[in-house]
């Protein structure tokens, strides 16, 4: 399974938000509730040479009022920012954030956007030989 | 009774000789780190989206507040206007490099949002969100190696 998709059980097993529900990954569908947030891979990952990957995330998180926005955007990043390991998520050794939630923009359906952006820093699955 | 007096005049003059010297390198450095990561955004696949190229030609560097380059001369067609900017108020902190893409769209491009659509289309092949942070994440290494061969070359 992708890092992302398990990335998004790990969200929806800690928090209130459901999978195609109000949480997407890679693209938001057209018919999306005015609370919610989409996960996004962002170009800058790698594999290094100690056998470490870097994977990096993008939050987006949008809301019809900014607060609205700014606490979903807040929970998220509570369960992602600076830790240690991730229970469910074993080969995640640890994150950094980029930075913490801010507001970019209001969308075409006028919603507030708040962006955030993570470091995953995990461990590289064995290759089948 | 002994009395020994030891001048360090010498020594400390040395230091605060060699502190200046590492002061001016280190900036000497981040200058070449600036002006990389710019090159590295502007070149490298996702580079800086392009319509009229009015954004691309609108990145300017900067080393503890004092402009070291610019993308102005880049090229621009139809109404695009290349608008860098030339002047920032000194940061405080040792060693402050910036780059500053001086366009009012630019943070929403950059994160791949836009209130004409979500996500944003980049139409250019070749460029797309995060142009800056996917350089800084990539080549890290290579922008503090800069910095550090100015260093070690102090004398």
């Amino acid at each position: 399974m992708s890092f992302i998709q398990d990335l998004a059980d790990y969200i929806a097993a800690n928090t209130a938000l459901v999978i195609d529900a109000n949480m997407y990954i890679g693209e938001e569908p057209v018919s999306s509730p005015d609370e919610c947030i989409t996960l996004l891979t962002s170009p800058g990952s790698s594999r290094t040479e100690s056998g470490m990957d870097v994977q990096v995330l993008q939050v987006l998180a949008k809301g019809k009022s900014f607060i609205a926005a700014e606490d979903l955007a807040q929970i998220v990043h509570d369960l992602l920012a600076n830790k240690p390991g991730f229970d469910g998520l074993e080969d995640v050794l640890y994150s950094e954030v980029i930075n913490s939630p801010y507001p970019v923009d209001r969308d075409g359906r006028g919603r507030y956007v708040f962006s955030s952006n993570y470091i995953m820093r995990k461990k590289q699955e064995e290759e089948e030989s | 009774m002994l009395k020994v007096s030891l001048d360090t005049s010498q020594f400390k003059r040395g230091v605060i000789i060699a502190l200046g010297k590492v002061e001016r390198a280190s900036q000497e450095g981040m200058k070449n780190a600036v002006r990389s990561l710019m090159d590295d955004s502007l070149g490298m696949s996702p580079s800086c989206p392009r319509r009229t190229g009015a954004m691309a030609a609108s990145h300017s560097v900067f080393v503890d507040g004092s402009l070291v380059g610019t993308s102005a001369d880049r090229p621009v067609t139809g109404k695009g206007e290349a608008t860098p900017l030339t002047f920032m108020p000194k940061l405080t902190g040792p060693l402050t490099g910036t780059l500053v893409v001086h366009k009012p769209y630019a943070t929403s491009i950059h994160e791949g949002v836009s209130r004409w659509g979500t996500p944003y289309i980049y139409r250019t092949p070749g460029t797309g969100r995060k142009w800056v942070q996917s350089k800084v994440i990539s080549f890290g290494l290579k922008y503090y190696n800069l910095i550090a061969a100015k260093i070690r070359i102090v004398r």
